[in-house]
């Protein structure tokens, strides 16, 4: 058995997965062993030095992100900026990491603080209206000279943005797919735009790219508290423009129609956001050309979400020139009403080698045999699709499975009901 | 077969080998010397906070261990949220603790290596921060406030954006 002063003083810092023996550190540097005790007696006087404990910054880093991670809203991120300069960094670093849009004055405000530095884009800025043109402006028109450490400063800041979302990610209706036997419930009317369109709950984006999800999520993102906002106001006409684009008091919700034209804004994000891994540009209407252009400069996206958005064959052309490190692609509701030729999907399938989760729901132009091509040119790919293709002999042939287990089911019941004697 | 622990004051405290393995580090030395009648000495830990720790892992000493290798992406593993504190927890953490006794029961969890107290530490202290101005926490924890007034004006006004949604 080890004697006292073999047995070593545990190491100072936690990870310790295997102790090793440092021989200057012996028991007998410790206090006098007083008599074992439990439960422990009184305390005794604490020494001045731990009058004082404070938390390592590395502690104070796993505060924030408890904080960043339960909060819906990135105001909760804000004050830790302002406190002191060692909390700055981090907790600038939380907040700028993933960025979603809940509301119209929150992006133009962004847009016009953020993204826009040089005396052009502040023109920009002030012709978008995402910011009001204040006197100073006017007073320096001629020397407004942005120096090198605001550029630099800006860049940094926009350089922190790993994930960005607009917002606009349709409601459930479109990533949820249709099993026959819940058709006649779960057919809705499809728009033809991707204005929100149904009064299900949205579900996460993030969504586990497992089974399709049946049950409405009841989480509540800041996309569908967006969206709920939305439905709130439906009843205001969409045509109806504020005054104000960039005034916080707007009345027409986020959802609305003229908030979704966004290619002023790609066209920043693009030249901004370098280090952008993830772009939900979900619901959003853009020029295909600026798309393009964008997608050329994001060397970093591995998660692409076009859901319902304007999309079309030059910006769909573009993922598969451009986008090839993509692992994660969401084009549900972009091939409908043949508008765009199913061949795009293979051709993104084929040239997005890293790509492995294809979600395609609400997208009945893509025949089993386009699946299939697109399946054999990338094996690795899972592709989620679900369609309201009533014509195709698939869903015909699962209606028919659907509702024969569903008679048999009936009569086994009848039966089952009819032989218990009680 | 029991284990000692001395804390940095002297105390000494006799615990089960499960209460006590809640703590990696003391796992990972149990396994290491094995059965030994010796203390074991806490040097960075005080008696009244080391009684605490028991309390608590003498609470959770019958669940399962938490995954090792968890702790590689705080930001993505902690989708739990700090309001969702089991109520146990919650109490354990308020019982008449100011902020010394909790920075230190979180920094002899960080040194013991029991992450399940660090997380709940480090939770109660976002929920104290939650909605709190600057200048609250400053006051709150004691921080100094290093910035200039124009900097941190600066600061506020550029961050505009995210503190309205």
């Amino acid at each position: 058995m080890a004697s006292a002063n073999h047995l070593a003083t545990p190491p100072p810092t936690p990870p310790a997965p295997r102790k090793t023996s440092d021989p200057t550190v012996i028991t007998a540097a410790t206090p006098p062993i007083a008599p074992p005790c439990t439960p422990p007696s009184p305390p005794p006087p604490r020494s001045p030095r731990r009058r004082t404990a404070k938390l390592p910054f590395e502690i104070w880093a796993q505060v924030f992100a408890h904080l960043a991670a339960a909060s819906t809203t990135p105001a909760t991120l804000v004050p830790l900026l302002t406190v002191c300069r060692a909390w700055h960094a981090e907790a600038e670093r939380l907040l700028y990491r993933s960025i979603t849009f809940t509301s119209l004055a929150q992006r133009s405000r962004f847009a016009a603080d953020r993204l826009c530095c040089s005396p052009a884009h502040r023109t920009l800025a002030t012709e978008m209206r995402w910011c009001e043109k204040s006197h100073k402006d006017d007073a320096l028109t001629e020397a407004f000279v942005v120096t090198d450490a605001e550029l630099n400063n800006a860049k940094r800041i926009t350089a922190l943005v790993r994930e960005l979302d607009f917002g606009f990610r349709p409601p459930a209706a479109l990533s949820r797919p249709v099993l026959p036997a819940a058709t006649a419930a779960a057919v809705s009317p499809v728009a033809p735009t991707p204005t929100p369109q149904s009064s299900s709950p949205s579900t996460p984006a993030s969504s586990p790219p497992t089974t399709p999800i049946i049950a409405p999520s009841t989480t509540t993102t800041p996309n569908s508290i967006a969206l709920q906002h939305h439905q709130q106001q439906q009843q205001l006409l969409p045509h109806q423009r504020p005054d104000q684009k960039s005034s916080a008091s707007s009345s027409v919700p986020y959802g609305a129609w003229q908030n979704r034209t966004i290619s002023p804004l790609l066209v920043l994000v693009a030249a901004r956001m370098p280090n952008l891994t993830s772009l939900c540009l979900a619901g959003c209407q853009f020029d295909d050309g600026v798309f393009a252009d964008a997608l050329a400069t994001m060397t970093s996206l591995v998660v692409l979400d076009l859901a319902a958005s304007n999309v079309r064959r030059h910006g769909l052309t573009a993922v598969a020139t451009s986008a090839t490190k993509l692992v994660r692609l969401d084009l549900s509701g972009i091939f409908r009403f043949r508008r765009i030729p199913a061949r795009h999907l293979t051709e993104i399938a084929t040239a997005c080698r890293a790509l492995t989760t294809l979600i395609v729901h609400d997208c009945p132009d893509l025949s089993a045999d386009t699946r299939a091509e697109a399946q054999s040119a990338n094996p690795r790919l899972a592709i989620r699709w679900s369609g309201f293709d009533f014509e195709s002999a698939e869903f015909a042939a699962a209606a028919t499975t659907a509702a024969a287990a569903a008679a048999n089911a009936a009569i086994e019941d009848a039966i089952a009901a009819a032989a218990d004697p009680v | 077969m029991p284990v000692i622990l001395q804390a940095s004051d002297g105390q000494q405290f006799t615990i089960s080998k499960p209460v006590a393995e809640r703590s990696m580090l003391l796992k990972n030395m149990l396994d290491d010397v094995g059965e030994n009648e010796q203390a074991i000495p806490l040097p960075n830990v005080s008696g009244p906070i080391l009684a605490a720790v028991i309390e608590y892992c003498e609470h959770h000493k019958d669940e399962a261990m938490p995954a090792a290798d968890e702790d590689d992406k705080v930001f993505e593993a902690s989708k739990k949220k700090p309001d969702d504190i089991d109520q146990w927890d919650a109490d354990f953490m308020k019982q008449g603790k100011g902020n010394e006794e909790l920075f230190e029961i979180i920094l002899a969890a960080n040194y013991l290596d029991i992450k399940p107290l660090l997380d709940l530490g480090c939770k109660t202290v976002a929920n104290m921060i939650k909605g709190k101005t600057p200048e609250q926490i400053r006051e709150m924890f004691n921080i100094e406030n290093d910035f200039t007034p124009d900097e941190e004006e600066q600061i506020r006004r550029e961050n505009e954006w995210a503190a309205d949604a």
